[in-house]
């Protein structure tokens, strides 16, 4: 067995166990469970408290996690995503290496199987038409679009990408959003509007490019995902 | 396993101290106030500083400003916007004093460096449209309500508007609805500006020059609200 021991021969003989002082002496503090954080508490014994970090923010949008690429990144992911909100909102800002342009796509829970439905409409700089297209099954989820390599220099694509109910474990997800890119010579507006069809509760989301094939978003591209709570 | 030096070593004297390394020998963490919570901080000696949820008061998303008209003007301006935040979102609701479309003017630039793409229902059909190379601003093609208690709608965001390496795109959603009457629409916007700078003031402006309605109309006005969102971190 491997130990630690301090000055005055405490033990953290547990994973994850803490050295402090309670004000007299040197106490042990046990560690979380998964997901909470430690705060500073000066009514608890040590003067430390685990506790849940969604119940420390009294706002209706909690920002739960964020990504920023600094290298050519394939797929960013937000795992381990809880079931604490009502809906999820994903803000993107992306450009990715390659061609004037590409989209960007979605998978839930890593599920690569047919089960995506999609439905968007959209225009083009220079057109004078709204355009649509659809799949039922396809095996990712197009959310957006980005720039890409070929596009004039620091131009990226955004987009604001909903999620309804993904806790749910009855009602397949809806997922909606309005996402463009626009560099004066080249632009497209595009919203969509689409589906995963299965009742599991999203846990993990996964964003990539291009179909989720070998395109990758550049350094600078950023996933900032929100929960939006209910009353 | 720790060294004797090690052994010997304890530095906690006080209440919530934590103990740690600063990478040669063990160090105290002193507590912070009362709900903060530890996170990884690589430029702190300890490698530990204590943090505030959501940023200052725990907020993620917060109200930062409205402009409103309280006599008819042909723009609204949001100036000195913070940076501290991740996206911005303007909720503006609006009345002209004659048709007018809509512009955006972002920190008051006045050269080519406005494009628009959009598309749109606008009575019984629908078309997409853009505008590029604009000096005087992201053309929206949201149309004003003229008649009285009508007002047109309008929803932007701005994701990293705070960045410096990047132009910044703006996403929108406008309508200005009336069943009976041939500006009324409903339709998406994605416009540039054409510029690494932080947003720092946007301007709601009509197309042609003409006045937002600013009057008071049963109670209400040509307003616009700026909210902020803070990513998780900031």
């Amino acid at each position: 067995m491997s130990i630690s021991v301090v000055g005055d021969g405490l033990l953290l003989s547990q994973k994850g166990d803490l050295a402090s002082n309670d004000g007299t002496s040197t106490s042990t503090v046990n560690v979380g469970s998964d997901g909470q954080v430690l705060i500073a508490s000066s009514t608890s014994p040590s003067g430390l408290l685990w506790t849940t970090p969604t119940t420390a923010s009294t706002d209706g949008y909690v920002a739960i996690a964020y990504a920023s690429t600094t290298a050519n990144t394939s797929t960013i992911v937000f795992s381990s995503i809880t079931g604490s909100y009502a809906h999820l909102e994903l803000h993107v800002s992306a450009r990715c290496v390659n061609g004037f342009a590409q989209y960007i796509d979605i998978r839930f829970n890593s599920d690569t199987a047919s089960n995506y439905m999609n439905q968007n409409m959209y225009a083009f700089l220079g057109g004078s038409t709204v355009e649509g297209t659809r799949t039922y099954s396809s095996t990712y989820l197009t959310a957006g679009r980005s720039t890409g390599g070929s596009a004039e220099a620091n131009s990226f694509g955004a987009g604001v990408i909903r999620i309804y109910q993904y806790s749910s474990t009855s009602v397949y997800k809806p997922v909606n959003g309005i996402s463009g890119y626009n560099e004066n010579a080249n632009g497209n507006i595009f919203q969509f509007s689409s589906q995963w069809k299965s009742t599991s509760a999203i846990t993990s989301i996964t964003i990539g490019a291009d179909g989720f094939s070998n395109e990758q978003f550049v350094s600078g591209s950023t996933f900032a995902l929100y929960g939006l709570r209910s009353y | 396993m720790p060294t004797q030096a090690e052994i010997s070593l304890n530095p906690l004297t006080a209440k919530g101290e934590i103990l740690t390394s600063n990478g040669s020998s063990r160090i105290a963490v002193s507590p912070g106030t009362n709900g903060q919570f530890l996170v990884a901080n690589p430029s702190s000696s300890s490698g530990l500083s204590w943090s505030t949820f959501g940023g200052t008061g725990g907020v993620d998303f917060s109200y930062i400003a409205t402009a409103s008209l309280t006599a008819n003007a042909s723009s609204l301006t949001f100036s000195n916007i913070p940076s501290t935040y991740s996206s911005l979102r303007i909720v503006f609701n609006y009345r002209g004093a004659t048709t007018e479309t809509l512009l955006l003017d972002i920190n008051s630039a006045t050269t080519t460096v406005y494009a628009s793409v959009y598309l749109q229902a606008r009575g019984l059909g629908t078309e997409g449209g853009s505008q590029a190379n604009r000096a005087d601003g992201i053309y929206t093609t949201g149309y004003s309500n003229i008649f009285a208690n009508e007002y047109g709608m309008a929803i932007f965001d701005f994701v990293d508007y705070q960045s410096t390496s990047k132009n910044k795109i703006v996403l929108a959603q406008l309508n200005a609805a009336h069943p009976t009457r041939s500006n009324s629409i409903t339709g998406l916007m994605c416009g540039v500006y054409r510029s690494t700078s932080s947003i720092t003031s946007i301007t709601l402006k009509t197309n042609g020059g003409g006045n937002f309605y600013g009057t008071s109309d049963s109670s209400a006005t040509t307003v616009a609200h700026l909210y902020g969102l803070k990513r998780y971190g900031l």
